[in-house]
């Protein structure tokens, strides 16, 4: 792009004028930037669990985007440790490896949303669709992690 | 409002947020939101979906934040990371994503290049908010109403800031070069003819 001309006054007013001028987007930013530090500045210190596999981003090469409504199955790892989801318009199914049972609480943006148990095999379940970024927290093998953030 | 939180570096506004300091979040957030809201804005994407890729930047920074190691790449992460999403959200969501059919790259994913042009946009309007940041107070109020949209009628500059109307036009110009030799404009102009002068041909 072109860059204004600075030695112009006009052309530097111009400037000006955008650069203290946030546009509605950016505002939107912002306060997205306001309320994720309100709920989450405490994940500072969470341990992680990175995104392994995401079958909706599986085969990159796909022009056009997965099938609406087809379930859509994703693993989180750290370590040896898994979660693993299945998102559906149901809800979200999922299994703590190894297997175990536990606390498990579903967060969004805003912060927790829902809670549910894991049973022994590890299973656990939400009712109910999502929109927006996701994740989940739980302890498995009585390390507590955090999954990396999805959006839904 | 933490108004000398403007002057701070990155390092130590990162240092700052990773201590948990509020005020030091917020500046990066205003710092940056800019640059993650240009980024959003190629993308053509909806308020919503705008919205959700917003706030799944910013968690992915509060993630990421303790790992950074060369806070001079956060912008660049930033940008980088705002594309991703972008780009993830408008598959996953099972939306088309236009595909030039001669290169088969897809519209919208630019090149290294345009990602550096965002860079260097957002640095350039940096420049000018601390290059008016060091501008006397009344000298500010002038070249804010003069370049606000719609700007002030000259007859309420007068009223507002207490100088004549007639002297208005010479203030203009007398304080815009003033704001060209502040620090920062000075510098980053140099910067820049010494990049030109280094460049290969």
């Amino acid at each position: 792009m072109p860059w204004r001309n600075w030695s112009d006054d006009d052309e530097l007013l111009r400037d000006i004028g955008d650069a203290v001028r946030p546009g509605p987007h950016e505002q939107q930013v912002m306060d997205a930037g306001r309320t994720v530090w309100k709920f989450h500045s405490t994940d500072l210190d969470k341990a992680l669990a990175a995104l392994l596999y995401d079958s909706h981003l599986d085969g990159l090469a796909t022009v056009r985007g997965p099938i609406s409504g087809a379930p859509r199955n994703l693993v989180f790892a750290l370590g040896e440790l898994r979660v693993e989801i299945e998102v559906s318009d149901a809800g979200i199914e999922g299994q703590l490896i190894p297997p175990e049972p536990g606390r498990v609480v579903l967060l969004d943006a805003t912060g927790p949303v829902a809670e549910t148990t894991a049973d022994e095999v590890g299973c656990f379940s939400f009712p109910a669709s999502r929109h927006g970024p996701i994740r989940i927290e739980c302890a498995v093998a009585g390390r507590r992690l955090a999954t990396e953030w999805i959006s839904t | 409002m933490a108004a000398d939180m403007v002057d701070w570096d990155l390092p130590t506004l990162v240092k700052a947020s990773l201590d948990r300091d509020e005020e030091a979040w917020n500046e990066l957030v205003r710092r940056f939101a800019g640059l993650v809201a240009f980024v959003i804005r190629h993308y053509r994407l909806s308020p919503a979906d705008a919205q959700d890729v917003s706030q799944l930047v910013w968690l992915r920074l509060v993630e990421h934040l303790g790992q950074i190691r060369e806070p001079s790449a956060l912008p660049g992460w930033l940008a980088t990371t705002t594309r991703h999403e972008c780009e993830r959200y408008l598959r996953v969501n099972g939306r088309c994503v236009s595909v030039d059919p001669l290169t088969m790259r897809e519209a919208g994913r630019g090149d290294e290049s345009e990602v550096d042009e965002l860079l260097l946009a957002a640095e350039r309007r940096q420049v000018l908010l601390d290059a008016l940041g060091a501008l006397a107070p009344q000298h500010r109020e002038l070249l804010l109403m003069l370049a606000a949209d719609p700007p002030y009628a000259y007859a309420e500059i007068s009223r507002i800031l207490g100088i004549p109307i007639g002297s208005i036009g010479p203030t203009r110009s007398r304080v815009l070069g003033k704001l060209r030799v502040t620090d920062a404009v000075r510098g980053y102009l140099d910067a820049d003819k010494s990049a030109q002068i280094g460049r290969c041909p």
